[in-house]
């Protein structure tokens, strides 16, 4: 029932032809006048410097809880549009949400952000992150293709795609990240309206509980806290 | 568009095994059981409540948040256990070689599907690691088709229906098979017959069957016993999260792995998303 590919299939040929092409291509270019970065390249580059000071603050073993949290905090501040990712979040309930309940979620979005992120990627330490290209999605957009692999655990490696975007005064930053086909920035939209909307569509009520957690000095305990024996929490 | 999806490889797709022997059972649970686990559709004066109702797809939430929780308890008392012992007890090699036979016998299924769906050149990879894998491999337990750059992808008929134009359908979290949606549903009965395995087994009463998915389904949940602590710690809504990350990674599946270019999930924000025209969110000086 089953046939062997054989190994001169037409593919094979291609990828071969293919690699001798962009061979070719990399020594034009390498012998080519040195312009400004391209777009993609940018976007590639910003990846690479995030992931690679994002490791390292993760694999720093000196470093306490808070150390780490507040450096991970001046990293993603630095490189991610959080202001631009908070506002996607809150989708529907943005026009809904008063200015000062705006200003306050997008100052409190930061801190959330970096509680939970610091405690999902623990386990991401001892990994490498490989870039494997850079496609442009818009004028100002490019998502650029990476893949995390942990050595020696025998782990598959995950793909995890950056959609990178250069703002109105030329800098760039991430807007999201797209794990294995999970975006986090859908991931949390779809958390925070559902939250709002099982309490009455109530915008402060996830402020709340946002506030909350932005203030606790470590996520070793959950989220949601569970209901006490007595009565209702919160 | 504002909803959903993803689990990092987790409850992805357990269980391919002995499913026509639950197919008779399931049907019936389900009728009783939906009818008590309707959603309150909001009135028609209340149209943001009635679209974020609408785009959540999920009229059946008591019931799911029901079976959701029936999960939870069979996994926190009995395959968390067992794979938290399957993981502390055998070395990688042996955990790899698991996974490896897994994947070996359930190559017939994706080669199936893959040429239901006209994938002819996954086809031929499939075909191919199924025979290198299988001989040179020692029956499945090492992967030498990857060392030789044939890379492992899955396929399944929910996948397939897919690709043929079916929708998912409202969300559905059923007992054991966790989330799966009608489509996927319907696909997880369709891998039974596809399944060549199936009909071997078809009227024995061999454990074999069940071993497998057993293996199957310790070896997938002790890959991802950290990472789904994490997701439910840090979730406002664990029900929620695992909601929107399933439909997320089934459609990545589905367009073969692709964020970008014409085969993209239609769940992937397109880079209009970020983008909007009053631009109060930009705070001067940063």
């Amino acid at each position: 029932m089953l046939t062997a590919l054989p190994f001169w299939s037409p593919s094979v040929i291609a990828r071969g032809i293919a690699g001798a092409l962009a061979a070719l291509a990399l020594l034009l270019v390498a012998h080519a006048p040195v312009h400004a970065q391209s777009g993609g390249e940018a976007a590639k580059q910003l990846v690479q410097t995030v992931t690679d000071r994002g490791i390292a603050i993760m694999e720093d073993e000196t470093l306490t809880f808070g150390d780490m949290a507040q450096q991970f905090r001046d990293l993603v501040q630095h490189y991610v549009d959080t202001d631009r990712v908070a506002r996607f979040a809150l989708g529907r309930y943005w026009k809904q949400a008063t200015p000062a309940q705006r200003e306050e979620y997008q100052q409190l979005f930061l801190d959330y952000m970096v509680k939970v992120f610091a405690s999902r990627m623990g386990e991401y330490a001892g990994q490498q992150v490989e870039i494997r290209g850079v496609t442009q999605d818009a004028d100002n957009q490019w998502i650029v293709r990476s893949v995390m692999t942990s050595p020696g655990t025998g782990a598959p490696p995950l793909q995890v795609d950056w959609r990178v975007r250069r703002d109105e005064s030329g800098r760039y930053k991430i807007v999201d990240a797209i794990v294995e086909g999970v975006s986090l920035a859908i991931t949390q939209r779809a958390e925070f309206t559902n939250y709002i909307a099982s309490n009455n569509g109530q915008v402060t009520a996830l402020l709340d509980r946002i506030r909350d957690v932005a203030a606790r000095p470590s996520l070793d305990t959950d989220i949601v806290p569970e209901v006490p024996t007595q009565g209702r929490s919160g | 568009m504002e909803e959903d999806h993803g689990i990092p490889q987790a409850v992805r797709r357990p269980l391919r095994r002995p499913g026509w022997r639950l197919i008779g059972a399931l049907p019936c649970c389900l009728l009783l059981l939906i009818g008590a686990g309707c959603a309150s559709r909001p009135p028609a004066e209340n149209p943001d409540a009635l679209a974020a109702f609408e785009a959540r797809n999920d009229p059946l939430e008591p019931f799911n948040r029901a079976m959701f929780a029936v999960n939870e308890t069979l996994d926190m008392f009995l395959l968390r256990p067992a794979a938290e012992i399957y993981r502390g007890v055998l070395p990688v090699p042996v955990r790899s070689g698991v996974r490896n036979f897994v994947n070996n016998v359930e190559a017939p299924v994706t080669l199936a599907n893959d040429l239901l769906q006209g994938q002819w050149e996954r086809a031929g990879v499939t075909a191919t690691r199924f025979s290198i894998n299988s001989t040179a491999g020692l029956l499945g337990v090492l992967d030498p088709a990857s060392e030789l750059g044939y890379e492992w992808h899955d396929e399944d008929f929910g996948q397939s229906l897919a690709i043929w134009g079916v929708e998912e359908g409202p969300y559905l979290v059923l007992p054991l098979l966790g989330p799966r949606p009608p489509r996927d549903a319907l696909g997880w009965v369709g891998d039974q017959f596809l399944d060549p395995l199936t009909y071997v087994f078809w009227g024995s009463d061999s454990a074999i069957p069940y071993a497998l998915a057993g293996a199957d389904l310790t070896d997938f949940r002790s890959r991802n016993i950290e990472r789904l602590d994490e997701i439910e710690r840090s979730s406002l809504d664990f029900y929620v999260s695992i909601r929107s990350m399933y439909r997320q990674q089934r459609n990545f599946e589905i367009a073969n792995r692709q964020v970008s270019g014409k085969e993209v999930s239609p769940l992937v924000p397109p880079a209009g998303a970020f983008e909007f025209e009053d631009d109060e969110t930009i705070s001067p000086g940063l």
